[in-house]
């Protein structure tokens, strides 16, 4: 029976070994997912956003086994992904599917648009060729696209037509639940904005459910109903949709919505917005305590920020920090400099 | 106050083989010290072009331009000979490109791409040029700069790598600073520090800057006009906030309502998201009537009769559609 949660993460973990240096170097690890845990049900979308280098594309690969996790588990549908062999895992990539972020890289040179929206199906061995045929003209009809253009080749459609093709494909089998990996990142403005409808109408009309990833707060906001803030392969923040907008409350959200250009924000606004100073730091052998102390302008030994790592805490109905400096009551530190 | 640079009726042209393609239309634009102009529009409008076309960067062949002035301070900067251009690049003009990776040199230390234009255009020592560099470096806000300058660009991160672009294009104080979709490739949390700066440098040194981008956020944010093309055309010209709030052209609507805005309080319902439907006009397919007719939700028989003149539509606000004079 369908249980109402599609997908379920559990400290999940993906270390990569760095190449030594020489041979006495000590080994190096990435740290690019660090212990993440969450939760997705059905026909819901839930957002990973951060800046890059903190783990959301390889968050999503690891659910979906494209990378193998280090540890944790992954239930889609109460199935343990990771323990499946890989001839079972096939089978249930018909009902995971992906959408990359670059449509020039994804999509194969060599064979028609045609061709490659009926791949999934010739891999999981679906329906006879004339079915498969009459699929696609579908399918191509369900994204936007002209079923005639099954004929041309990649090069032939323009950057907003090959995503259409990629959802195409991904919807090929019909799945439940479609990975978007910065969807509309490389599209024009005007483009994204065809796509994201794109993307919304479907989901209401295949009930699907969609793991979100974008660097683009905007976007997330106009696409997610949770999302999850990352910073350095941990979850620093996760809340639904509203509660995260209106109270941010961790430090780095806080941070990352005030740099967003908007044109919304009066020139006051602008002024007394925060700007974090330097670069995200390497993932590489992260330093124990917050791994955003160092941005952080709040940051204050005091508090363990440089010496205990702050765990994801419950702050009240689903909203989540790990932030040493927000209190129980949901107080948190930049809250005070608003008065 | 007088501007500082001034095109008038540019126009540039491609040889193809699809035939000459006019990339640029009779474009007028100008801007003031210590102004910024914001240019907008998606790929393949033109903004990247008409900066080329300032640099006098246009390829050719196949490339040229074929009508107007480009003038700097009264100089004609496309009457004056290849070598007398090189002492205006980098020196009264400069440019940041959007990949810093990319522009610049990976076997060189920044210090010495720093220090090399200096050298070039002040006619100074090495040492003293090498001075310079650091100070530069220390202006756009790199700690440590004395390191620094003996680094290779692979050792710096994409927000460092951008203010070393912008500290070379900045070593000789230009009066005029084009820059090119400088944050396209960088973090929000990088992109708004860089923008600190150009704002920063813009009020210090009065340089006027030209800011193209396609993100209309940007320009609400980091500009004081804005000049909004398309295929080719410049649409729409106005003051930032007039712009915005109170845009003229079907496509400049366009391009605010279709990107989703950050809301402090999102709200329960989520409406669609306004589309521009279809995509940028193929430059050979346009008939020197309104280039924006296919997309327009706006259009009318006169659209396809006749090119729209631009006319004002308020306070140095123009616009060039036939519609805008009607519709509102």
């Amino acid at each position: 029976m369908n249980s109402p949660l599609l997908l379920e993460v559990k400290n999940l973990c993906t270390y990569f070994k760095l190449p030594k240096t020489h041979p006495f170097a000590p080994a190096q690890k990435v740290f690019a997912v660090d212990d993440i845990s969450f939760e997705l049900p059905r026909g819901k979308t839930f957002g990973l956003v951060g800046e890059s280098g903190c783990g959301k594309s390889t968050t999503a690969l690891s659910i979906l086994r494209l990378v193998e996790p280090t540890s944790g588990s992954v239930f889609y549908n109460d199935i343990d992904v990771i323990s499946l062999s890989q001839r079972d895992l096939r089978r249930l990539r018909r009902n995971m599917q992906i959408i990359f972020q670059d449509p020039y890289s994804s999509l194969n040179p060599q064979i028609t648009a045609g061709d490659i929206v009926a791949t999934p199906l010739k891999i999981h061995n679906i329906g006879s060729a004339g079915e498969r045929n009459k699929r696609v003209s579908e399918l191509f009809a369900r994204v936007g696209l002209r079923p005639e253009q099954k004929a041309a080749f990649p090069h032939q459609f323009s950057g907003g037509q090959r995503q259409r093709i990629s959802i195409a494909r991904a919807l090929a089998t019909q799945p439940d639940l479609i990975v978007c990996d910065e969807p509309v990142s490389a599209l024009d403005v005007a483009i994204q904005a065809q796509i994201l409808n794109l993307l919304i109408k479907l989901q209401r009309e295949f009930n699907l459910t969609y793991l979100f990833i974008s660097h683009d707060m905007a976007v997330i906001q106009h696409m997610c109903d949770e999302v999850a803030v990352l910073y350095l392969g941990k979850i620093v923040e996760q809340a639904d949709r509203i509660s995260l907008f209106k109270h941010p409350l961790h430090p780095y959200t806080w941070a990352l919505l005030s740099a967003v250009p908007s044109v919304l924000k009066g020139g006051e606004r602008s002024k007394k917005r925060v700007h974090l100073e330097g670069d995200p730091p390497s993932p590489i052998d992260p330093p124990p305590g917050c791994r955003f102390a160092q941005r952080c302008p709040f940051a204050e030994a005091a508090e363990n920020c440089w010496s205990e790592t702050p765990p994801l805490r419950k702050i009240q109905n689903g909203h989540k920090v790990a932030c040493h400096r927000v209190t129980e009551e949901g107080v948190a530190p930049q809250d005070k400099l608003a008065t | 106050m007088d501007p500082v640079l001034k095109i008038e009726d540019l126009c540039v042209d491609f040889e193809t083989r699809r035939g000459l393609l006019r990339v640029l239309d009779h474009i007028n634009l100008h801007v003031a010290p210590g102004e910024s102009l914001g240019v907008v529009g998606e790929s393949g409008c033109g903004k990247s072009m008409t900066a080329l076309s300032i640099m006098r960067l246009i390829p050719s062949p196949p490339g040229r331009i074929s009508e107007g002035r480009v003038l700097l301070k009264e100089k004609n900067l496309l009457g004056i000979s290849e070598k007398q251009m090189r002492d205006v690049r980098g020196n009264e003009i400069s440019m940041i490109f959007q990949e810093p990776m990319t522009s610049l040199n990976p076997v060189f230390k920044v210090g010495m791409q720093i220090s090399e234009n200096i050298q070039r255009h002040q006619g100074v020592s090495k040492s003293e040029a090498k001075e310079r560099a650091i100070q530069m470096m220390r202006a756009v806000r790199i700690p440590a700069a004395n390191r620094r300058i003996r680094q290779y660009p692979h050792e710096l991160s994409g927000g460092m790598r951008q203010r070393v672009m912008i500290a070379m294009a900045l070593s000789c104080e230009p009066s005029v600073l084009i820059a090119d979709e400088p944050t396209t490739a960088l973090d929000v949390t990088v992109q708004a520090q860089i923008f600190d700066l150009l704002q920063d440098i813009k009020e210090r040194m009065n340089t006027a800057i030209i800011l193209i981008t396609h993100d209309m956020g940007v320009i609400a944010e980091v500009t004081q006009r804005v000049v909004v093309m398309y295929a080719g055309h410049k649409v729409e010209e106005g003051p930032v906030r007039e712009i915005i709030d109170n845009p003229r052209h079907p496509y400049t609507q366009g391009l605010i309502g279709c990107a989703p805005h950050l809301k402090a309080d999102p709200g329960q319902v989520r409406a669609a998201l306004k589309e521009i439907p279809g995509v940028v006009p193929d430059l050979s397919q346009l008939d020197g009537k309104c280039p924006f007719r296919p997309r327009c939700p706006q259009v009318m028989p006169r659209c396809s009769e006749h090119m729209p003149s631009e006319t004002k539509a308020g306070k140095d606000h123009f616009v060039a559609c036939w519609a805008a004079g009607v519709a509102r």
